[in-house]
């Protein structure tokens, strides 16, 4: 078996209250994820699902606790997942290809190979005819479907996904669960997945974590 | 234009009560002249009306764009630190206490008889409006996309110019258009206190020699000119998709 990818060791997170009391939200958690696995963490609303994530992305600090990455202790992880949210988070200004290549507008990447990755990603998935609309005509899925394809496109070796699907109906949500598994497949990403559907986790997962 | 239908109606209708009213002798002619004498004074005094206008236009037009930069730097500079925005934000308030047309005097006295001193009273009204509806509209930046942005490792100034800059626009266009509708005012304040030429002098002139018509006029003419630069900037406006 290979080495793990990823590796959180003892995390903690207690958060300060304004009259001095602390409130535990992570507490010694522990984790490995292998290349190219696909793990769901489930558990109730409050338990740190969100917290943790934002903690490997970076965009939080811990408490306690470290994060490797790679088989290093990284302390500043900030760009180096791509983290996606239920709310695909679309620039209503930007076109879909716009979109698409904001994570490499902040890496600098020149807009002429940021756009040709973008047509090639949308190509790829059938997504072409949407690159020069704007995202107010997309349906939710689809809002959802470029904001996969942008977190990709920022970083396809490992993927922080929160509850991405929380808000769809059933049908897109079933057919989004299956497109995700053909992208995820062609792209061999590793994924953290954060859901509340344990029948989401099962079909998506190759291993399920209970927070 | 057809949204502004029944505004343009009931302009007519208030007119003609208005003309109706004073032509039945309900009141003094001299005192209140009647829309069409208003129109009349209008076009036949358009030619000596031209300079003051053009005067009056050229102050705003100066004044409104040197309060925008102005007011756009303000707000970035207000956002970039809180420490900076609870030092800067108590003044900002103070200085709007101050009424303007009590410093025109005093700006007057500094900077002549010139362009400069209404120019000045021009940014002073429409500053606030700006700076504050700028600094409101990047400070409520949705939580998420701060924290996508830090996800990517976006600079400061990354964040600002790609994401909340312009998510801010609808913010700062409202700031604008309230500006907008100010500034045609700020110049006549301007003017009122000591100038060579504006709609301000004109209207001065006007009342007199008891010309009520061409008060009335200029009045008419300084609507106009706030309505241009209202709809300028929502012409502007209207080529952001947001």
């Amino acid at each position: 078996m290979s080495a793990p990818k990823l590796i959180i060791k003892n995390l903690s997170k207690n958060y300060l209250l304004s009259n001095n009391k602390t409130v535990t939200a992570l507490k010694n958690f522990n984790l490995k994820v292998f290349p190219g696995e696909f793990v769901s963490i489930i558990g109730p609303s409050g338990c740190g699902k969100t917290t943790l994530f934002n903690i490997i992305a970076g965009v939080e600090e811990q408490t306690l606790g470290t994060i490797s990455l790679d088989g290093n202790i990284e302390n500043s992880r900030r760009g180096k997942f791509g983290y996606m949210f239920q709310d695909p988070l679309l620039l209503p200004w930007r076109t879909i290809k716009e979109n698409l290549i904001l994570g490499l507008d902040i890496k600098k990447v020149s807009k002429e190979i940021a756009f040709k990755k973008a047509l090639s990603l949308l190509k790829e998935f059938n997504l072409e005819k949407y690159e020069d609309q704007y995202p107010l005509v997309l349906s939710g899925g689809m809002k959802q479907k470029v904001s996969l394809l942008r977190t990709l496109l920022f970083n396809d070796s490992f993927l922080l996904l929160d509850e991405p699907f929380g808000a769809l109906d059933q049908i897109t949500r079933y057919s989004l669960q299956l497109w995700l598994k053909q992208v995820l497949k062609k792209f061999k990403t590793t994924t953290l997945f954060i859901t509340h559907d344990i029948r989401e986790a099962k079909l998506l997962s190759d291993r399920i974590i209970k927070l | 234009m057809k949204k502004y239908q029944s505004s343009f109606i009931l302009i007519i209708i208030l007119l003609l009560f208005w003309e109706i009213y004073v032509r039945a002798g309900f009141i003094n002619m001299r005192i209140l002249p009647p829309p069409s004498h208003i129109f009349e004074a209008l076009y036949s005094h358009w030619n000596s009306l031209l300079p003051h206008v053009l005067q009056t236009l050229l102050e705003t037009i100066i004044g409104f764009l040197i309060a925008t930069i102005l007011g756009f730097a303000t707000a970035i500079l207000l956002d970039i630190s809180p420490k900076i925005n609870k030092t800067i934000y108590p003044l900002l308030i103070i200085s709007q206490t101050v009424p303007i047309i009590a410093l025109a005097p005093l700006l007057l006295l500094w900077f002549g008889f010139g362009i400069l001193p209404k120019i000045i009273i021009v940014v002073l009204y429409c500053f606030f409006p700006i700076a504050i509806a700028g600094a409101g509209g990047l400070s409520q930046t949705k939580k998420q996309f701060m924290k996508l942005l830090k996800s990517m490792d976006a600079s400061y100034w990354q964040g600002l110019s790609l994401v909340r800059l312009p998510s801010s626009l609808p913010s700062f266009f409202s700031g604008l258009k309230i500006a907008a509708t100010y500034s045609v005012a700020g110049a006549i304040v301007g003017e009122f206190v000591g100038a060579y030429q504006g709609l301000g002098v004109y209207i001065q002139q006007a009342a007199n020699s008891y010309s009520i018509s061409l008060v009335f006029a200029s009045i008419f003419i300084i609507i106009i000119l706030s309505f241009i630069i209202l709809k300028t900037v929502t012409i502007v406006e209207s080529f952001y998709k947001y």
